[in-house]
């Protein structure tokens, strides 16, 4: 037993400065050892211990509950559909697109029938 | 974790309806009638379309033969049914063009389908346009008819 090495680690621990590898250490040390060097750690360890048991599992209000669960499930599934709106539609930027639109566009909207008298029909409809 | 995967079903539902937007021509854009590699696509959104008044315009051209082109014009008849105002015209027993404008969306955006065929040795060139914005079909038309100007 290197008894400095946990004398230090329980010196660390009243100062809350343990990593959580070092409390998990202190903590199976405390649990074996009889020093009486270590019963003011031991108590506090074994208060905090017997705490956590008196308390209990901490029971949230059934409302709660569903926060989480929602949560984490909306984000799923706006990230599922980004991601494959994104992989099936490669967005293409620059002058060369707008030009390509401006005549689509105008091939359509210029085409067929006279669409200025048959737009106006329709919108005196 | 059924209710988890219950949840995350039921917003990818709703999400997914939301982002089709209800419409049958988007299985021709999805690629479930024509194989997407057969089709020249465009996709433009944002702010470059801003001076337009639009927000969204994809566009699909491809050649087909007559049964494909008649799958095709079926979807958007289907779409015309459900519009607002249209405009068709028809050579013989097909479709040949059509501006069919659809009810706005919940945040009050105009959307509009424009189809263009064309019969060239034997097969059809299509143009499917799907448009969404703050325009108006005199909007559109006014910016983008040549004979008007």
């Amino acid at each position: 037993m290197n008894k400095n090495y946990y004398k230090k680690l329980s010196l660390k621990y009243f100062e809350a400065t343990l990593s959580p590898r070092e409390e998990r250490r202190l903590k199976a040390f405390l649990a074996t050892t009889r020093d009486p060097d270590f019963d003011d750690a031991k108590a506090v360890a074994g208060y905090f211990a017997a705490g956590r048991a008196a308390a209990g599992r901490i029971v949230r209000p059934a409302s709660w509950r569903w926060i989480p669960v929602t949560a984490i499930s909306a984000a799923a599934a706006i990230a599922v559909i980004v991601g494959v709106h994104i992989g099936k539609e490669k967005q293409i930027p620059g002058n060369e697109a707008l030009a390509s639109m401006e005549n689509t566009l105008a091939s359509i909207f210029s085409s067929g029938t006279d669409v200025e008298t048959e737009l106006s029909g329709i919108m005196n409809q | 974790m059924k209710r988890i995967l219950f949840i995350f079903l039921l917003c990818f539902a709703g999400i997914s309806a939301f982002a089709q937007e209800g419409l049958y021509i988007e299985d021709l854009f999805e690629g479930r009638v024509i194989p997407l590699k057969h089709m020249k696509r465009s996709f433009i959104s944002g702010s470059e379309l801003h001076p337009y008044g639009l927000d969204t315009y994809k566009s699909l051209k491809f050649s087909v033969d007559e049964g494909d082109f008649h799958t095709v014009e079926v979807l958007v008849m289907k779409d015309a049914n459900a519009s607002t105002d249209k405009q068709t015209v028809f050579s013989g027993d097909h479709l040949t063009y059509a501006v069919i404008c659809f009810p706005p969306t919940l945040t009050g955006l105009n959307r509009f389908l424009c189809f263009q065929a064309v019969k060239k040795k034997g097969k059809w060139d299509v143009t499917v346009v799907y448009l969404r914005g703050t325009a108006t079909v005199e909007d559109l038309d006014a910016m983008f008819n040549k004979k008007r100007k």
